[in-house]
C-alpha cells in the first residue's frame, strides 16, 4: 500500500501569501506537491464556509494564510481573517476535527522560504495523522 | 283520541316562510293544521332580511300578510314558543308531544302595548338584530310579531330575595335600577328611580338607606352601596333638561300643607295623575326639612332646588311664605279644593328646661340649622358646644364648625353606643376634629357681660333601660364642673306643631300629632289626609315620601270616587339561609364594595362644599355590577312589568304546558342557523370592529333594524363608501362545511345594491370563487349591480383582514388571480358572507327518526321522484332544512311538502 | 418520486385556485411576485420547470399559515418539501445564509464517524447528567451555533444549559448523548433526503443503544422532525416530548413551585411548535404559573403567529426582514419589556434584525428576548 500523501487546501492571499508562494517557485526551493493553492483577494475575506467546503471536497488540511497586520492591502484583513478564525476553530474543534488540520498563517511577500516551510511541517503532521475523518463514508458508521 | 281527526292533520315545525306557506296551502285544503315554532314569533329568517333577490322586494311587506294569515286561520293551530317534545306512531297515525314553554305573561290578556318593556330593567341583545341591537328581558322579537304577545326571558332563579325592595318604604326598584346602573344605562335608571321616588338626587345622598341593611349581599360579603349609587344615576341626569310628560287634567284640586318629601312626593304623583295641586309653604323656600334642616354639605341646595323644580313644571304650584293658620285658614282652603293633603313637618324645636335658657348664645338646633340654610347671618362664638346625640346635633356641630368656630364640641349624656346619629355621620364628625363628650349633660348656663359664659355641666352613668329601651343616664352626685362658653346649640329633637289642625276637627295624639289610618294616610275628616313627621314624628326623608305617595294614591281613588283601598305592599324583608349563604359564597366571588370618596378634610371644612365626591362612571359600574339579581342572565323578577301591565296580564307563577296532538303527517321546516365564523379568525370577525356578517349588514340596512335603516358602519356610527364582500366564508371549505350556502353570490349582489340605494356612489366589492347566479333573472341582476351600482367582481378569496389603527377601516389583503399580485385594499366596512347550516335538525331527525346527510340537511332518498320525502313515510322536509336554497325555492317546496303530506292523509302513500 | 406523485400526495389537484395561499402568506405580503397558488397552478398544468428552476421555491417558510386555512386542504408545505427534492436532483439549491457554513456542518455531520467534542459546556457547571437514564435531552446544533451566531450575540448553549437545570429541579438527570448528531430538519426541507437519511438513522440508532424511554427537546424544529417525520424513516421506540410540555405536565400533576418574576412578557409561537404541532397552551400554562408574569398577547397570537421571517438558513432575504420587523413592532405594541419564545431559531432570527438594521434609522424594534427555558430556569431558583 503506497505511503498516506495528504491533500492541502491552501487559502492565500493575492498581496502577499501567493507572492510569497510563487516566490518560492520562482526561487527553486522545493516543497511537497501536496498542497493546492486558493488565490483569494484577502485573507480577510475567508468565510468558514471555504474551509468547509474544502474539507467536504475531500481535503485533509486547510491553511489560512495572509499577509501580516502591518501589509495589508486592506488595513485591516488580518484582524477579520483573525476572528473568522477563532470562530471557525470552535465549531470544526466541536466537530471533532483535529486542530493541527488547520494552519493560520501570516506569510509576507518576501517569505517563500517560510511558506515552504509551512507546506512541509503540516504534510509531516497530516501524514502522522492520517486521512480526515471526512472521507471516510457514511456506511461505515454504526 | 286516536280516530279521523289524527289522520286529516298535519304537524308542521317551524314558522318560517317554508312552515308557512305549507301550513296555508294544508289549511286552504281544508286539513287542519298543527303549526309549532321554538320562538315567540313566527317569521323565521326572512322577517330579518330587508330586500329579497332578484326583485328587491321588501322582505316584511311580503311576509307580513303570509304571517297574519296564518295566524288568523281556522285551520291553523299556532304554537309559537313552543318545541315538539316526542313523536311515537307511524305515518297516518303520529302522535306528538309538544311543550309549551311558559312565556310568564298570559296571552289571553296581554295587548302588546309595550307598557311592560319600557319599565324592564335588564337588557340584553337582540336576537332579531343579531345581538346589534338590544331588547328587553320582556320583549317581542320584532315590531310585526305573531303573535303580538310579551314573553319574559325568564332563565334562572334570582339568587337574592331581593330584600331591599322590602325593607325600602317606598319599595324602589332597587334590582332595578342597580341593573340599569350596570349596564351603563344611566338615564333609564334614574327614570326608574323617580317612579316611586320624586327627589332622587336629594335622597341618595340624605336616606338612611334602611334597604343597605336588608342587601342579601350583605350576608355574603358586604352589602351593595345602594344610596350611592342612586345619587350616581341621579347626578349623571341634567334635572332642568328631562322631558316633562303630557297628563290629561281631571279638573279636580288638591291643597298640600307643607312641601317637604311629603308634600313634595304626594304632589308628584297627583300631578302626573292630572289633579290641580298647590302646595302651601310657610317658610320663604320649598323644600321642608331638606331645604332647611339638611346642611348644605350634605344635600346642595342647588340640586333641590332643580328637583323642586321638575315637580312644578309637573304643573304644581308652590307657594311660599304662606302660613296656614296665620296667612290663610285651613277652612277656606278646604272649601276650594277637592282634598287637602297635611305635610307639615316637625319643625319645633325642644327645649332644655333649665337655668340660663334665654341667654343669649343659646341656640335651639333646629332653629339654628334653619337661619344658616335660609342664609341668615349667624354668629357662633369661638367656643361652642351642641348639645344632643342624634343626627340634628352632628348637623350643628359641623355646621358651626364651618362656620368659623375655633372649638366645637358636641356633648351627650349617654354613650357612643346608644347614640342616635349614624355612625357614619359620627365617624365624619370625630374626622372633623369636633370631639363628642358622652355620659355628659348640660345642668345651668352662666352669664358674663350679659351673654352666656359658661355652662356647668354633671357626669351621667349608665342605669336600667327607659321606656326607650336604651339605659337610663343618671347623674353621678358631686361630679359638676363648668367650662366656659362661647354659644350652646340645643339640639335635643323636633315635634310638629300642629296648633293649626286643632279648631279644624283633625284629631291629634297625645303627644300631639294627627291621627291617620297609617295604611291609606285619611284623617277623620273625609277627605282630609295626613303624613310625614307631622303624623311620625321626627322620621326619615324617605319615610316621609312613601307616605306621601301612599296618601296621593288614597287621594287619588277619593277623588274619582272610588273607594279607599289599601295598595299592596312589600312584604318583609327575607334573608338568605345559610345554606342559600354557603351556595352563594361558592357561586359568586367575594368582592367589596366600592367606597366613596370624599373631600379632603382640611379642605372641606372651610366651606360648605359637598362632602362626598360620588362615584365615577367606572366605580358606579363597577360598584353595580355586585349586585345578586345582576349575576343571573334574563329576568331578575323585579316585578317593574307587572307593575305597569295594565291588562295585568303577567304570570311569574305560570307553567310550561305539555300537550299532545294526533296527526297524519309531520312537515319539518325548521329552515337554517348561521354559522359561526368566529374560528375562521384571519378575517377578524369579533376582533375587527368593521367586519359584520350578511345578516348584521341585512338588520343595519332594515328599517326596522338597530340603526332605523340607516346604514352606519360600527366603530364609529360614520357612513361606509366603500365595502368588500367576501364570500364563502365557511362553505367551500373542507375545514368548515364542504358545501355551497346556494343564495350568498346573490344576497352578496342585493347586499351591495342596497348600500348603493342608502348612499349612492358607495364601491363595493364582491370578492368570489365562482358567481353563482343560477336562477331566474339572476344573471341580469348581477350584469345590473356591475354596471349600474358600482359593484366590481374579484375573482379571489382574501385570506386576511387586518385593521388600520388610526380609523378602524379594515384592510383585506388578496391575490389578484388574475394578475397573481398579492394586494391588499383598505375600506370602510367588510361583510363576511357566512356559510349557512340545517337548524335544529339532529335532535328533531333523532325524534322523528329521519336520517340526516353528513352536514346535517335531511335526507332524501328518492331525490327525482318523491323530492321532499324523507327517509321515513309520512315525514317531509322543505326549506333551508332540506337543502341550501333560496327564499322563492323554499316556497315552491313548502306547497310541494304540503301536497305531498295531504297525499298521505287523503290515504295515497 | 415525480411530479404527479407528489400532486397526488399533497392532495394540491383539490386547489380551487381562489388565492387565500397568498393573501396569507407572509411572504407575498412583501413579495407580491411570490404566490403559493401560482406554485400549485404551474404544477397541476404540469410545468415542472417552471418549480424546480423557481428560485422562489426555496422562500417558503414551511410555516403553515396556508395549510390551516386552506379551503382545499391542499397540504403545501408538503408540497414544497417534495418539490425540493425535484429540484435537489436538478442541482438547484436555494440561497444559503450565513454562506451555507450551517449546511456544510450538517452534511460533514453526515458524512464520518467523527468523535464530536460537543459536551464541553457541561463541564463548566455542576449540572446533573446520568449515562443510565431514562430520559434524554436532545441539545442539537446548540453547540455549533454558538461559535456562528457569536456577534449577534445569540448563546444557544445558554439554552441548552437553562433546560438542563430546569430538568434538574424536576428531579430529572438526563443522559447528554456526546454521539448525537443534528436532527436533520434543514436538510429534510432543502430537499436533501440523502443527508436527512443518514442523520435519522444515526439518531435513531444512539438512542436505540442508550436504551432511552423518553427524549426532551428544547428545539421545536427537532421536536418535529423527530415526532412527525422521523416515523417514516426510522423506528423510534421512545416517547418525545418538547420541555414546555414537560412542564405543563408537571405543573397539573405536582405543581411547581415558582419564585416570582416581575415582568410583561409576550409570546411568539414558534411554527413548528404551533402550526406544525398544534402545541399554543402549554407554553402559555407555563408562562402563566409563574407568579409575577404578565402574559400579554401580540395582536397575531396562537393558530395566526407570525413567523420570525427565514426557514432552513436559506433565502433569508428582504422579505425575511421585513416580516421580523412587522413581528418586534407587533412586540412592541403589546408594551411587554420581553419576548419571549420557545424556539432557538426564533430568538436568533429577530436577534438578527435587531443588530443588522442597517444605516438608516428604522423603527425601533428593541426588545428583550429570552427562550421561555431561561425564564422557567430562573424562576425555579437555584
Amino acid at each position: 500500500m503506497a505511503e498516506f500523501e495528504p491533500q492541502i487546501i491552501a487559502f492565500t492571499c493575492n498581496w502577499c501569501t501567493y507572492a510569497a508562494a510563487d516566490l518560492a517557485g520562482t526561487s527553486r526551493i522545493h516543497y511537497p506537491a501536496n498542497v493546492r493553492i486558493v488565490r483569494v483577494m484577502c485573507s480577510g475575506m475567508v468565510n468558514p464556509m471555504y474551509v468547509f467546503k474544502a474539507f467536504e471536497s475531500g481535503a485533509d488540511g486547510v491553511i489560512v494564510a495572509g499577509c501580516n497586520y502591518t501589509d495589508c492591502h486592506y488595513i485591516d484583513g488580518p484582524v477579520k481573517c483573525d476572528a473568522m478564525f477563532a470562530r471557525l476553530k470552535k465549531m470544526v474543534h466541536v466537530l471533532g476535527l483535529e486542530e493541527e488540520r488547520l494552519r493560520r498563517e501570516m506569510i509576507s511577500t518576501s517569505e517563500g522560504v517560510i511558506f515552504a516551510r509551512v507546506v512541509e511541517e503540516m504534510v509531516e503532521q497530516l501524514k502522522k495523522l492520517g486521512p480526515s475523518p471526512f472521507k471516510i463514508k457514511m456506511e461505515t458508521l454504526a | 283520541m286516536n280516530g279521523q281527526n289524527g289522520h286529516k292533520s298535519v304537524l308542521v315545525i317551524g314558522g318560517g316562510i317554508a312552515g308557512i306557506q305549507a301550513s296555508l296551502d294544508l289549511a286552504n285544503m281544508g286539513f287542519k293544521v298543527y303549526l309549532v315554532e321554538k320562538s315567540p314569533s313566527i317569521g323565521g329568517r326572512m322577517a330579518q332580511l330587508d330586500k329579497t333577490f332578484p326583485t328587491n322586494d321588501c322582505a316584511m311587506c311580503i311576509l307580513a300578510p303570509r304571517m297574519i294569515e296564518a295566524n288568523s286561520h281556522s285551520n291553523i293551530d299556532l304554537y309559537t314558543y313552543s318545541e315538539v317534545e316526542d313523536v311515537s306512531g307511524e305515518v297516518s297515525d303520529f302522535k306528538v308531544k309538544i311543550k309549551r314553554n311558559s312565556p310568564f305573561v298570559d296571552w289571553s290578556k296581554c295587548t302588546g302595548c309595550g307598557l311592560c318593556e319600557e319599565g324592564c330593567p335588564v337588557i340584553l341583545p337582540k336576537e332579531f338584530d343579531q345581538g346589534l341591537g338590544k331588547r328587553k328581558a320582556i320583549f317581542i322579537p320584532f315590531p310585526q310579531a305573531v303573535p303580538k304577545k310579551y314573553t319574559v326571558d325568564k332563565r334562572e332563579e334570582r339568587p337574592c330575595k331581593a330584600a331591599c325592595m322590602d325593607a325600602c318604604p317606598a319599595h324602589t326598584n332597587v334590582l332595578g335600577y342597580i341593573k340599569l346602573i350596570a349596564e351603563g344605562e344611566f338615564q333609564e335608571a334614574y327614570k326608574l328611580i323617580r317612579d316611586t321616588n320624586p327627589l332622587p338626587a336629594s335622597v341618595g345622598r340624605v336616606c338612611y338607606a334602611p334597604c343597605e341593611e336588608a342587601c342579601n349581599r350583605g350576608q355574603i360579603d358586604e352589602p351593595m352601596a345602594i344610596r350611592d349609587l342612586k345619587r350616581f344615576a341621579a347626578d349623571q341626569v341634567n334635572i332642568e333638561e328631562l322631558e316633562v310628560p303630557t297628563v290629561t287634567k281631571t279638573d279636580k284640586k288638591v291643597a298640600i300643607v307643607g312641601s317637604g318629601p311629603a308634600g313634595l312626593a304626594a304632589a308628584n304623583d297627583l300631578a302626573l295623575k292630572g289633579h290641580d295641586v298647590t302646595i302651601f309653604e310657610a317658610l320663604p323656600e320649598s323644600g321642608g326639612m331638606l331645604r332647611v334642616g339638611i346642611p348644605e354639605y350634605r344635600l346642595p341646595k342647588e340640586i333641590l332646588r332643580k328637583e323642586i323644580g321638575y315637580i312644578q313644571k309637573l304643573g304644581v304650584e308652590i307657594r311660599t311664605g304662606v302660613q296656614v293658620g296665620k296667612d290663610i285658614a285651613l277652612e277656606e282652603i278646604r272649601g276650594n279644593y277637592d282634598a287637602l293633603f297635611i305635610a307639615a313637618g316637625a319643625h319645633g324645636g325642644m327645649r332644655l328646661r333649665m337655668e340660663g335658657e334665654e341667654l343669649p348664645g343659646v341656640i335651639e338646633g333646629i332653629r339654628f340649622l334653619r337661619a344658616v340654610n335660609l342664609g341668615e347671618k349667624v354668629e357662633v362664638g369661638k367656643k361652642t358646644a351642641v348639645i344632643g346625640g342624634g343626627n340634628t346635633a352632628v348637623d350643628c356641630a359641623r355646621t358651626a364648625k364651618r362656620l368659623g368656630a375655633e372649638e366645637v364640641k358636641i356633648v351627650y349624656r349617654r354613650s357612643r353606643s346608644e347614640m342616635p346619629a349614624s355612625a357614619e355621620e359620627t365617624a365624619a364628625v370625630e374626622e372633623e376634629g369636633i370631639p363628642i363628650e358622652f355620659l355628659t349633660t348640660p345642668t345651668r348656663f352662666f352669664p358674663g357681660n350679659g351673654k352666656l359664659a359658661r355652662m356647668e355641666c354633671v357626669k351621667m352613668k349608665l342605669g336600667e333601660p327607659d321606656a326607650s329601651g336604651r339605659p337610663r343616664p343618671i347623674p353621678i352626685e358631686g361630679s359638676e364642673f363648668t367650662t366656659s362658653v362661647d354659644t350652646v346649640i340645643a339640639a335635643l329633637g323636633q315635634a310638629p306643631e300642629t296648633e293649626f289642625v286643632k279648631e279644624f276637627g283633625v284629631s291629634l295624639s297625645k303627644r300631639g300629632m294627627i291621627e291617620i289610618d297609617p295604611e291609606t294616610g285619611a284623617t277623620n275628616i273625609e277627605g282630609v289626609f295626613a303624613g310625614g313627621d307631622v303624623v311620625t314624628g321626627p322620621a326619615f326623608v324617605i319615610d316621609a315620601i312613601a307616605a306621601g305617595k301612599r296618601a296621593a294614591h288614597s287621594i287619588d281613588r277619593h277623588l274619582k270616587g272610588e273607594p279607599i283601598e289599601v295598595k299592596e305592599e312589600g312584604k318583609e324583608p327575607e334573608k338568605l339561609s345559610e345554606e342559600e349563604v354557603e351556595d352563594r359564597k361558592k357561586r359568586f366571588p367575594s368582592q367589596k364594595r366600592v367606597r366613596l370618596r370624599d373631600e379632603p378634610i382640611g379642605e372641606r371644612i372651610k366651606d360648605f362644599r359637598e362632602v362626598s365626591l360620588g362615584y365615577t362612571v367606572e366605580e358606579a359600574i363597577e360598584e353595580a355590577s355586585r349586585c345578586l339579581a345582576g349575576q343571573i342572565e334574563g329576568c331578575i323578577e323585579c316585578h317593574e312589568c307587572a307593575k305597569r301591565c295594565e291588562a295585568n296580564a303577567i304570570a311569574y307563577t305560570m307553567q310550561d304546558e305539555h300537550i299532545e296532538i294526533d296527526v297524519g303527517a309531520i312537515i319539518l321546516a325548521t329552515g337554517l342557523d348561521l354559522y359561526d365564523v368566529s374560528p375562521l379568525t384571519e378575517y377578524g370577525y369579533g376582533k375587527i370592529k368593521n367586519v359584520v356578517t350578511a345578516i348584521e349588514f341585512e338588520r343595519l340596512t332594515a328599517a326596522s333594524g338597530p340603526t332605523f335603516g340607516e346604514l352606519k358602519r360600527p366603530s364609529d356610527g360614520k357612513i361606509p363608501h366603500a365595502i368588500a364582500f367576501i364570500q364563502c366564508v365557511g362553505s367551500r371549505d373542507f375545514k368548515h362545511k364542504a358545501y355551497c350556502s346556494s343564495v350568498c353570490c346573490m344576497h352578496a349582489t342585493k347586499e351591495a345594491i342596497l348600500a348603493y340605494e342608502h348612499h349612492p356612489g358607495t364601491k363595493s366589492t364582491i370578492f368570489y370563487m365562482d358567481l353563482r347566479a343560477v336562477g331566474k333573472r339572476f344573471q341580469e341582476y348581477v350584469t345590473r349591480a356591475k354596471e349600474e351600482y358600482n359593484v366590481t367582481y374579484i375573482r379571489s378569496r382574501p385570506g386576511r383582514v387586518a385593521v388600520n389603527p388610526e380609523n378602524q377601516n379594515p384592510i383585506v389583503w388578496y391575490e389578484d388571480t388574475t394578475t397573481t399580485e398579492t394586494k391588499n385594499m383598505e375600506v370602510d366596512l367588510v361583510v363576511l358572507c357566512q356559510a349557512m347550516t340545517p337548524r335544529g335538525s339532529k335532535e328533531l331527525a333523532e325524534m322523528l327518526g329521519i336520517e340526516l346527510n353528513e352536514y346535517g340537511f335531511v335526507e332524501v332518498p328518492d331525490k327525482l321522484s318523491h323530492p321532499v320525502d324523507s327517509t321515513r313515510p309520512g315525514i317531509f322536509a322543505c326549506g333551508y332544512v332540506h337543502s341550501p336554497r333560496d327564499i322563492p325555492d323554499s316556497v315552491t317546496q313548502g306547497s310541494g311538502a304540503a301536497a305531498r303530506a295531504a297525499e298521505v292523509i287523503a290515504g295515497g302513500s | 418520486m415525480n411530479l404527479e406523485d407528489i400532486i397526488q400526495e399533497t392532495k394540491t389537484y383539490y386547489c380551487l385556485e381562489c388565492g387565500k395561499c397568498s393573501s396569507l402568506c407572509p411572504i407575498s405580503r412583501y413579495d407580491p411576485q411570490y404566490s403559493p397558488r401560482v406554485m400549485v397552478e404551474n404544477a397541476l398544468l404540469g410545468l415542472e420547470d417552471e418549480i424546480v428552476y423557481n428560485k422562489k421555491l426555496f422562500s417558503c417558510l414551511t410555516c403553515y399559515t396556508c395549510q390551516l386555512k386552506c379551503p382545499s386542504d391542499v397540504d403545501y408545505p408538503l408540497f414544497i418539501q417534495k418539490a425540493r427534492v425535484l429540484a435537489t436532483a436538478a442541482g438547484q439549491h436555494g440561497d444559503y445564509a450565513h454562506s451555507g457554513t450551517l449546511q456544510s456542518i450538517a452534511m460533514l455531520m453526515a458524512r464520518s464517524p467523527l468523535k464530536q467534542n460537543r459536551l464541553e459546556w457541561l463541564k463548566k457547571d455542576g449540572y446533573r447528567t446520568s449515562e443510565k437514564s431514562d430520559v434524554m435531552l436532545f441539545i442539537g446544533c446548540s453547540p455549533y451555533f454558538e461559535p456562528v451566531f457569536e456577534d449577534i450575540p445569540m448563546r444557544t448553549l445558554n439554552i441548552a444549559e437553562a433546560s438542563l437545570k430546569v430538568l434538574n429541579s424536576l428531579g430529572i438527570e438526563p443522559l447528554v448523548h456526546p454521539d448525537e448528531r443534528c436532527c436533520g430538519h434543514d436538510a429534510l426541507w432543502m430537499g436533501d433526503v440523502e443527508t436527512f437519511k443518514k442523520l435519522a438513522e444515526h439518531n435513531a440508532t444512539v438512542i436505540k443503544e442508550s436504551g432511552v424511554k423518553k427524549v426532551i427537546f428544547f428545539c421545536p424544529e427537532c421536536y418535529r422532525t423527530f415526532k412527525l417525520d422521523y416515523p417514516n424513516y426510522v423506528k423510534l421506540d421512545c416517547e418525545v416530548m418538547h420541555i414546555s410540555e414537560l412542564l405543563a405536565q408537571r405543573l397539573e400533576t405536582e405543581g411547581l413551585r415558582f419564585n416570582e418574576v416581575k415582568r410583561k412578557v409576550t409570546y411568539q409561537d414558534p411554527c413548528r411548535l404551533g402550526r406544525h404541532l398544534g402545541i399554543y397552551d402549554a407554553p402559555r400554562k407555563v408562562l402563566q404559573a409563574i407568579p409575577g408574569i404578565e402574559l400579554v398577547e401580540m395582536e397575531h397570537n396562537r393558530e395566526e403567529s407570525i413567523c420570525c421571517g427565514t426557514s432552513c438558513f436559506t433565502n433569508c432575504d428582504s422579505y425575511s426582514k421585513q416580516i421580523r420587523v412587522e413581528r418586534l413592532l407587533e412586540a412592541k405594541a403589546t408594551g411587554a419589556e420581553t419576548l419571549i419564545t420557545s424556539c432557538p431559531k426564533c430568538q436568533t432570527h429577530f436577534r438578527c434584525a435587531m443588530v443588522n438594521k442597517g444605516e438608516e434609522k428604522g423603527p425601533d424594534i428593541e426588545i428583550e428576548l429570552m427562550d421561555l427555558v431561561n425564564l422557567v430556569a430562573t424562576s425555579l431558583g437555584g
